[in-house]
């Protein structure tokens, strides 16, 4: 079974930590609009993270029109040279958990980092690794 | 004889099951004999929440009021008890 | 480079449509730091002091601080700071939820509101797009609709906005943001309703820096570890949330009960945090950025209330939708607390206002008649609920509550002034002044009027949590006037602090964490090197230059640095602090010292000028 980090809805309190964390120990800076894990949040009692399932048949990788995500260690990862940001993996997601970065120039997901500091930093053990 | 009302805020309810507690008392007795009564009706556990690790002291942040006066500023643990009096043991509390 | 701040700001006009992007000046970042101190500023330097706080004249700031949108603990503050309708002297308010980000990420750490829009409208920030925008179909909407009606319109969008009490100008309508989150006390929610403006909605992409990031990772650690380990912070907070207070002040006598003619509450327990996890949580949830986590979400499951959710109810709102009200039913508080939201009321006033009412018609002041046909004596849920809407659209004594209470006791006249609780126009809070005396000189002098966060020194006074840098350790006696002038001022300090930074205050309101702790955190996101005493002498420089603003510019004198007739005169019933009042003359006197301001509670020239207050100086005396 591939490793993912995985969300408790029930344990998420809408704090967006783990994108802040995601995108400050990946680009440097804070923006959720770059960070690899979003939570949907604000309505009623709705705190719901998306990330990747790291789906053993990914419809993104199958989608995919010039093979760009391609699994790595059991770990879906996106070839940004080959992408060419048309983002019909964003469309099929199942889980919503594949974005387009900033610019819309390639697509980006969560690619199993080192220190996982969105799991890090939640302050509510709302997301765990499982293997 | 006394009767004094004993408070119980916060998790010591979920580990005494009340929140409010008569307790008839003989005449002269202190904080220390009404904690050790309650520490024997409670069982262990709640000794250790409400005292520290020494058994000497309160735990981090708990108070013990004596209608509404913490007993710091009376005389702590040997603050006698008299009839009618409500005893708060608070664990440490917080907001705004 | 400075990190932490977006560096631009927003200057609209509503009266003209023109939108300005200006950016953002060293001396005010370094000076004054964000929020409160920004707002300070700009009135000082903005505002006609003898504008009408409704008149196009105010001035409405939203900003943030440099530690929002951040990873600091709790960094996602957003403030607002205006001329208060209900006070007429300096105006501020502190929220949460997501907005206030949500504006950084947009690339703006403040936006000036001016003016007054001939039409309704809202203002409509994308990145670099700024749009005023006819508001037809939201205007007469309340604040939920509002959101959905925006979130439909743009996707991921946030919205800060006001309900139909903002709308119609009652005095204490507050802004709302993200559904649940309020801020402005005083008004803020009329005069942003004054501008003919309903709603702001951002969605933000673009980056903020930290100045320099391995020494920001080592503050975060530390900060971080501390309010893990702190047991408010770690404990209290995240189960009871803020209604974890209930039983304890009502344990010590100041949990103010129907209309602060006690301080003991019979049946707190019945609206306590304890029983609110029991009954109507239904689970926990946090504000932007922030690990503490003491937002409540409710809902009550059955009964006459069943079906009502909202976040909160907090423990101000418990107190003054329950015991003040004398009512112990928590049902109907989250009932008041959700139509209070949904309306755009600010809760605390509002409150203060029915119970006013209450114990008016309990006095035989005023008649059922004269009360919308409610017979409102202390305990009736349903009289309270049905008058909270009559004060939101103006309906009767509604109309006249909606004034406030310093003003609604003006027009009913009768001896009634005895029984408005408020400084300074605006109401009080749910801190018995009379059981924690510090109290009672924290809501006399604050920049605000009747204010219990700067401080909420009671953390101190009756909970005992201490601060070794600040030198507050043992046991404090709270009923004596003794020492007190000290711990406010220096409590003062570390609120006003969080006020200006982005975080919240519940980092600091039970001394988690230190002076030397915001510092570093500071010092390690903006790149600016500040020490602790950077941190105590910023926060004196903004406090003093919000009092400067309400002396020099505004009126106010010692004379108003005062306290409800009950608290002076009348002696606690019961309680701890049975057979006391408030000693506040001695402690006033033992402030001003401290504080370097003159008898009349005017800061002195030699104070003023030590504070870099140069500009301020230059009006002392004219």
């Amino acid at each position: 079974m591939a490793k993912k980090v995985v969300a408790n809805k029930e344990k998420c309190v809408g704090c967006h930590i783990c994108e802040l964390a995601c995108s400050f120990f990946l680009d440097g800076v804070f923006n959720p609009k770059r960070a690899r894990i979003r939570v949907e949040s604000g309505y009623n009692a709705l705190d719901l993270p998306h990330v990747c399932f790291q789906c053993e048949n990914a419809p993104c990788a199958e989608t995919c029109p010039v093979e760009a995500i391609v699994l790595d260690n059991g770990v879906w990862k996106v070839d940004k040279n080959k992408c060419t940001g048309c983002g019909e993996c964003v469309d099929v997601c199942p889980y919503s958990a594949i974005f387009l970065n900033l610019t819309g120039e390639f697509a980006v997901k969560c690619e199993l980092c080192e220190g996982i500091p969105c799991k890090e930093y939640c302050p509510n053990e709302a997301l765990f690794l499982e293997q | 004889m006394i009767t004094v009302t004993v408070r119980l805020m916060g998790n010591l309810i979920k580990i005494s099951g009340t929140s409010s507690i008569q307790m008839r008392m003989e005449d002269g007795v202190v904080i220390k004999d009404l904690l050790e009564e309650i520490f024997r009706l409670y069982g262990e556990e709640m000794r250790h929440q409400v005292m520290d690790s020494s058994g000497k002291e309160l735990a981090p942040y708990y108070k013990i009021l004596v209608n509404g006066r913490n007993f710091n500023l009376l005389l702590g643990f040997d603050t006698p008890l008299q009839e009618g009096q409500v005893i708060h043991i608070m664990p440490p509390i917080a907001g705004g | 480079m400075i990190g932490g701040y977006a560096g631009k700001y927003l200057d609209v006009d509503l009266s003209t449509g023109k939108v300005d992007v200006r950016l953002l000046d060293k001396e005010m970042v370094e000076k004054y730091v964000g929020g409160g101190g920004f707002i300070a500023k700009i009135l000082w330097d903005q505002l006609p002091p003898n504008a009408d706080p409704l008149g196009w004249e105010n001035i409405l700031i939203i900003t943030t601080g440099p530690m929002t949108a951040t990873l600091a603990p709790t960094g996602g503050s957003w403030y607002v700071g205006f001329k208060s309708p209900a006070t007429g002297i300096y105006g501020e308010g502190r929220g949460g939820g997501y907005f206030g980000p949500e504006l950084k990420f947009a690339g703006y750490d403040t936006v000036i509101l001016r003016g007054r829009s001939p039409e309704p409208v809202y203002l409509y920030i994308e990145d670099d797009k700024v749009e005023i925008l006819p508001a037809d179909e939201l205007w007469g909407k309340d604040f939920f609709k509002t959101v959905d009606m925006l979130e439909e319109k743009y996707k991921g969008v946030r919205v800060l906005g006001i309900g139909p009490a903002g709308e119609n100008l009652v005095k204490f309508a507050c802004l709302m943001s993200d559904r649940y989150r309020a801020a402005g006390r005083g008004g803020a929610g009329a005069v942003m309703g004054s501008k003919n403006l309903k709603a702001i909605a951002v969605r933000g992409s673009k980056d903020i820096n930290v100045a320099d990031k391995e020494g920001f990772i080592k503050a975060l650690k530390d900060a971080n570890k501390t309010i893990f380990e702190h047991p408010a912070t770690a404990k209290l907070l995240p189960d009871y949330g803020t209604s974890s207070l209930v039983n304890g002040m009502s344990a010590f006598g100041a949990f103010p009960t129907r209309n602060h003619r006690s301080g003991v509450f019979e049946s707190a327990e019945k609206i306590s945090g304890e029983t609110m996890a029991e009954t109507i949580l239904v689970k926990t949830r946090g504000c932007y950025s922030c690990n503490i986590k003491c937002t409540r979400y409710t809902m009550v499951r059955e009964g006459e209330y069943a079906g009502v959710e909202s976040e909160g109810p907090e423990y101000e709102t418990i107190n003054a939708f329950g015991a003040r009200c004398g009512i112990d039913n928590l049902e109907a508080i989250a009932m008041a607390n959700m139509n209070a939201n949904r309306l755009g009321l600010e809760t605390i006033s509002t409150g203060t206002l029915i119970a006013f009412a209450m114990e008016l018609y309990e006095e035989g002041l005023l008649s059922k008649d004269e009360c919308n046909g409610l017979e409102l004596n202390f305990g009736n849920h349903q009289a309270m609920n049905r008058l909270l809407e009559d004060i939101a659209y103006r309906r009767g004594l509604g109309d006249i509550l909606a004034e406030g209470v310093k003003e609604a006791a003006v027009k009913i006249g009768r001896g009634s002034e005895k029984y408005a609780m408020h400084v300074k126009g605006l109401e009080l809070t749910a801190t018995e002044p009379r059981a924690a005396q510090d109290s009672g000189l924290g809501h006399a002098v604050a920049s605000r009027g009747g204010d219990h966060l700067r401080p909420w020194s009671p953390a101190y006074t009756l909970f005992s949590f201490g601060s070794e840098e600040l030198g507050l350790g043992g046991t404090p006696d709270p009923i004596v006037p003794d020492d007190k002038a000290r711990v406010v001022a220096l409590m003062q300090r570390v609120s006003t602090f969080t006020d200006m930074n982005g975080m919240c205050k519940f980092t600091v309101l039970c001394n988690t964490l230190a002076p030397s702790q915001l510092a570093h955190l500071y010092t390690t996101i903006t790149g600016i090197s500040f020490t602790a005493e950077d941190v105590m002498q910023s926060a004196a420089r903004v406090w003093n230059l919000q009092r400067a603003l309400n002396t020099i510019k505004f009126g106010i004198t010692s004379a108003d640095d005062t306290l409800p007739h009950r608290f002076l005169n009348e002696t606690a019933p019961d309680g701890p602090a049975k057979g006391k009042v408030v000693e506040l003359d001695k402690m006033k006197k033992e402030y001003y010292s401290l504080e370097g301001w003159d008898d009349n509670g005017v800061p002195r020239r030699e104070r003023i000028l030590e504070l870099g207050l140069d500009f301020v100086a230059e009006e002392l005396g004219k």
